[in-house]
């Protein structure tokens, strides 16, 4: 296959997964196969976090918008954060028109994602 | 459609198939209308649309998913309809024009995408000649717009004259409108759509999906 590029990495205490790509009906398998192992390395993670990377991202339908959104839902399961991060039209219109940004709230860098553990101050 | 429908129609349904559907994008859920269904292959009920079931009706040398289709809907406002081909259940190929729109919930999110396929494959000749029994008293008139009303769908959905045919008939069935009030209220409607900029086929998908609810209406269109 190797439709996407996909990147696991670990940072700041958190696991990271990065995706580059067109995220279609084609390739989201590897998709969800990335985000399986990304969680079970959030699990592992010593702060329970993973960051998921979308701003290579070059299309994001349903099939993308439906593994992101169990991602986060297992995520909530395991006790792992799930972080969404997008700053481009592409992967956020899909979020925004669907109202979804309520529930995946993307974050606009990965350093912003890593840093919200801070909390609000 | 709702109090014309016990009007039952003047084409035999056999001849135009045009089906309705539903895509939910969270849980990627189908509806499928019965017509749907058996433009596909099945009985009504028999199989559940899935977007695995969808995957197994693509056509071989398609590289897009009817549903990446229908997420232009996640990304760009208003109607939109597109060719596409699928294979049906008994292995024959079907050529259909899906005309789509969003579906929103009561807090303004879109929660999926709604529309038709009209099936542009089938033989037409049945369904042609019932339309121009229909319309020989005027005949004359009636096929001026007819034919006008045709190639204005030509144009804007790259299709030959018998397809453009098959939607006006299509639009006719679907709203008991009689098919030369409809293509003459289309073709009076034509100064109202705008040549300029990109969305002169979603204006146009806007007008053909509605021009039946102004047939008649005195004074014409807005």
């Amino acid at each position: 296959m190797g439709l996407l590029k996909i990147v696991h990495d670990a940072d700041g205490g958190a696991a990271m997964v990065c995706v580059e790509g067109d995220v279609d009906s084609s390739s989201v398998s590897e998709l969800i196969e990335a985000l399986d192992s990304g969680l079970a390395a959030g699990a592992e993670a010593p702060r329970r976090v993973l960051v998921v990377g979308l701003a290579d991202v070059t299309y994001f339908g349903s099939a993308g918008l439906n593994t992101v959104l169990n991602c986060y839902e297992r995520g909530l399961a395991m006790d792992v954060a799930v972080r969404v991060v997008a700053a481009h039209p592409e992967v956020l219109r899909p979020i925004q028109v669907t109202k979804l940004d309520d529930v995946l709230r993307p974050f606009a860098s990965i350093e912003d994602a890593l840093a919200a553990d801070a909390g609000p101050p | 459609m709702s109090e014309r429908d016990e009007d039952p129609s003047a084409f035999p349904a056999g001849d135009l198939q045009a089906g309705g559907f539903r895509f939910w994008f969270v849980g990627q859920r189908w509806e499928w209308s019965d017509e749907l269904a058996r433009m596909h292959g099945y009985e009504p009920g028999t199989v559940e649309p899935t977007t695995e079931l969808l995957l197994a009706h693509k056509h071989p040398d398609d590289r897009q998913h009817v549903q990446e289709l229908l997420d232009q809907a996640l990304h760009f406002g208003g109607s939109f309809n597109s060719r596409h081909r699928f294979i049906d259940a008994l292995g024959a190929e079907h050529n259909v024009i899906v005309l789509a729109d969003r579906i929103y919930d009561h807090d303004g999110a879109v929660v999926g995408t709604e529309g038709f396929y009209v099936d542009l494959t089938a033989t037409l000749d049945r369904a042609r000649r019932a339309a121009l029994d229909e319309s020989l008293p005027d005949l004359f008139d009636a096929r001026a717009a007819i034919e006008q009303a045709k190639g204005v769908l030509m144009l804007v959905y790259r299709i030959d004259a018998d397809q453009a045919f098959k939607l006006l008939l299509w639009r006719s069935q679907q709203t008991n409108t009689k098919l030369r009030a409809l293509a003459a209220q289309l073709v009076s409607e034509l100064d109202t759509v705008e040549l300029s900029g990109t969305d002169l086929r979603r204006q146009i998908d806007h007008l053909l999906l509605t021009v039946h609810e102004r047939v008649g209406v005195g004074a014409g269109h807005r």
